[in-house]
């Protein structure tokens, strides 16, 4: 028997409503309500920090990268057109500074260290304790993924993201985006079946 | 279908935006592929496995505490520092306590049509998906590309184009008004310029959220409700930025400018030099030196000639002396602003002078200069002009009174308007509301045109009044006068309505053409994006069958390689075969050999 394609559960209605009143909430916040901002944190902390623990593979950086994600948000708040939905524009917050942490962790560490081999200091290559207690082992498979394509891998499959929508996110191409997912799963089937 | 092809597809078959056809065909395909079944059985066990993880994880720790702290920076003086998001250019925007920063007037203009403001905010985030656009990455807003503009009389060209009714102005282009043209140009969702004769204007591109215009020369009037720092008017020699406010901007073929702000308050600012100009005050500004100080409309010529002299030329003190030689109270505010940049020496001349019309706030004295920051010059020029509305507000009570007085006197003495007694006092009366008249208009700043005005409406008013007094109040006429008048106002109103309408729908009308414009726009990039989607995809397949012919080379290789080392063992076998059988043969010859030896012996 054939697997089924998986179904999205698009409700148009909700979905308007929900927009609406985030797009009240974020034009408050955007007037320097700080309270208003922090019910914004809240509904989305929680995500931000799952996506920036897994694209880090560390719980310091991740919580550094969360809190970096919350102030250039509200520091950019009056950019945001409401084009796009207030969580992916996050996502897209968070990827920038990932890859921005990314190279200046790698200027510090030539500065720093006169090594051949720059990957063996790479945070990302340690293996650290998650939070996860369950799925250890998916979770550290993820983690062995090259950056973009764990990037793409965790938007699509974890967080339900479309494709067009992580092409924005992470300001790449569409097919470049289908192109990292296959490889990710790719990957992830061969290191699940070692 | 081949594998590879299929290969590529499971992804957004799983996703179920595969084609129709497509999706038969990758169905067929894999029906009959064993190792496609199993890849895409094993791509869905992964995704089961995938499905399991939490998509939301809470932090170990309180993140918040960390951020709010991060947004409300204290500074040294322990000042809020405060970031807030209002600023447009995507860099945060400190909160500066300085000069009339807290102006009440600019603060409760803000305040009546903040709520306006929001409301239209928010319908705006509603209508945004369909009136934003994408293009490699940059956010196009059309709102500020072209801004709706009505030609209201005369000739005006943009650019080398006749407007002709209603247009719009786009980026770069520059708008010309002629000796005796007026076009109403449209600021979306923050308020209208008028652009008087003579006068050219462009918008200038702004990729940070900010409302730009640039004036080469003439004359706006700009009534804009917008927050502080929102629009800007661009000239040779400054530039003036809103704080919510109503003004006048005129800039001369040289380029030197004179702005008067009418309601509110507005900034000018060139050359590091910034001039905060509030409501009922003028300011100019100099090409190559910028803004000078602000200063009231019916000042006396001999002060503000002086304070031109003071700002744009070499006056130094001499002006300095002169300006407070004709200084009156309400000049306390110019003053007050050059205090700080006064030398020394004259500086205790000008704040005693001020000192006598309205000493600052606090325990000082008249004869020592104390030092002040910005922020007491400013609570300073505050109580001047409360100063000065209370006594505006004493003189229109004054006035009020004797009006009342006057109208009881004409009660108390019938119809009996021809008496000595009566004229007498009328003439003491109308004395007495042109004192008040003088002292609120060097106070309140109303021009004598205005006054004189009022003074003939007043005395025809009399005159009107003793007439139907005389006449015993003819009710009947009064009445149809007032419903004359009525009818007119209804009729007036019916007309404004009218218009209002008319221009709702042109607005309308506006509107859906940019929705169609933007839709056809939509299309067009979807249809590329598709275009370079399909591109990427067969590219992709080219590389994989590229890819996957030289791995079949590879293992054709691989195979042939295989086959001539076999061939080679198989060699050397036979040749050690066939050294044995030799051998064996030798042995056999010898030992027949040595068996016909024994026979014969």
């Amino acid at each position: 028997m054939l697997a089924e394609p998986i179904k999205n559960n698009y409700n148009p209605e909700l979905v308007l409503e929900n927009s609406i009143k985030e797009a009240e909430l974020v034009q408050k916040a955007s007037n320097g309500d700080c309270q208003t901002f922090k019910e914004l944190f809240e509904k989305y902390v929680n995500r931000i920090y799952a996506f920036c623990m897994r694209i880090s593979s560390n719980p310091q950086v991740a919580e550094e990268l969360t809190q970096d994600v919350f102030v250039k948000a509200w520091e950019k708040l009056d950019t945001f057109r409401g084009d796009s939905q207030f969580s992916t524009w996050l996502h897209s917050i968070a990827v920038n500074e990932f890859l921005m942490y990314k190279r200046t962790q790698k200027r510090f560490l030539q500065r720093v260290v006169q090594t051949d081999n720059i990957n063996q200091y790479d945070i990302s290559t340690e293996r650290h304790e998650y939070h996860f207690n369950t799925n250890i082992d998916i979770e550290n498979a993820i983690s062995t993924l090259p950056e973009q394509a764990k990037i793409v891998f965790i938007l699509h499959d974890v967080h339900g993201y479309q494709h067009k929508e992580i092409a924005e996110i992470a300001d790449i191409e569409i097919g470049t985006s289908k192109a990292h997912l296959h490889r990710a799963r790719k990957l992830l089937r061969e290191e699940l079946s070692k | 279908m081949k594998c590879h092809e299929l290969e590529i597809l499971i992804s957004d078959y799983l996703d179920n935006v595969l084609p129709e056809e497509t999706k038969e065909e990758f169905e067929s395909h894999i029906s009959e592929c064993l190792s496609c079944k199993k890849e895409l059985e094993e791509t869905v066990v992964l995704l089961e496995k995938v499905s399991l993880l939490p998509v939301d994880v809470a932090p170990a720790n309180d993140l918040w505490q960390n951020i709010e702290s991060r947004i409300n920076n204290k500074n040294e003086n322990g000042h809020d520092d405060k970031i807030i998001p209002l600023k447009t250019n995507g860099t945060p925007v400190k909160v500066n306590h300085g000069k009339y920063q807290d102006r009440s007037s600019a603060r409760n203009r803000y305040l009546k049509y903040g709520a306006i403001t929001l409301i239209a905010a928010m319908l705006l985030i509603a209508l945004l998906p369909s009136l934003l656009t994408e293009k490699n990455g940059v956010k196009m807003d059309i709102f500020k590309t072209s801004w709706p503009v009505i030609n209201i009389k005369g000739v005006t060209t943009i650019g080398s184009k006749l407007l002709i009714g209603n247009d719009s102005l786009k980026i770069g282009d520059w708008l010309e008004t002629k000796d005796s043209s007026q076009v109403k140009l449209d600021v979306p969702g923050l308020g209208t310029i008028l652009v008087e004769p003579n006068s050219k204007v462009s918008i200038v591109r702004s990729d940070t959220g900010e409302y730009r215009i640039a004036l080469d020369y003439g004359t706006i009037n700009a009534d804009i409700t917008a927050k502080p720092r929102t629009f800007f008017v661009d000239t040779k020699s400054a530039t003036a930025i809103d704080y919510g406010c109503a003004y006048t901007l005129t800039v001369d073929s040289n380029g030197d400018g004179i702005l008067f702000v009418k309601e509110g308050m507005v900034a000018l600012e060139s050359n590091g030099r910034q001039s905060l100009v509030p409501a009922g005050r003028y300011c100019m500004s100099k090409i190559g030196i910028g803004p000078g100080t602000p200063y009231r409309k019916n000042t006396s010529d001999e002060f503000k000639k002086a304070l031109m002299k003071y700002d744009f030329g070499n006056g130094g003190s001499e002006s300095i002396n002169t300006m407070l030689k004709y200084a009156t109270k309400p000049d306390a505010v110019t003053l007050v602003n050059i205090l700080p940049r006064v030398d020394e020496q004259l500086r205790h001349k000008v704040y005693a002078r001020v000192y006598a019309f309205v000493p600052p706030p606090g325990n000082y004295r008249q004869d020592s200069v104390p030092y002040l920051d910005m922020e007491k010059l400013n609570k300073w020029i505050e109580k001047v002009q409360e100063n000065i509305n209370a006594e505006v507000e004493k003189n229109l009570k004054e006035m009020e009174k004797n009006l009342n007085e006057n109208f009881n006197f004409q009660f108390e003495h019938g119809k009996d308007f021809k008496s000595e007694e009566f004229n007498e006092k009328l003439q003491e009366n109308i004395e007495k509301h042109m004192e008040g008249l003088e002292k609120l208009q060097e106070l309140y700043d109303i021009p004598m045109e205005q006054i004189e005005k009022e003074m003939e409406k007043m005395e025809k008013q009399m005159e009107n009044f003793k007439f139907d007094y005389n006449y015993n109040f003819d009710n009947e006429k009064m009445q149809r006068e007032m419903e004359k008048a009525q009818r007119k106002m209804e009729k007036s109103q019916r007309k404004l309505e009218e218009q209002m309408r008319k221009h709702e729908q042109d607005i309308e009308q506006e509107q859906r053409e940019l929705e169609l414009e933007q839709e056809r726009r939509e299309r067009e990039l979807e249809q590329q994006q598709r275009e370079l989607e399909l591109e990427q995809e067969r590219r992709e397949r080219e590389l994989e069958i590229h890819q996957r012919e030289i791995e079949r080379q590879l293992r054709e290789q691989e195979r042939q390689q295989e086959l001539e080392e076999r061939q080679r063992e198989r060699e050397q076998e036979l040749e050690k075969q066939n050294k044995e059988r030799e051998e064996r043969l030798k042995e056999r010859i010898e030992r027949d050999n040595r068996d016909d030896i024994d026979d014969e012996n």
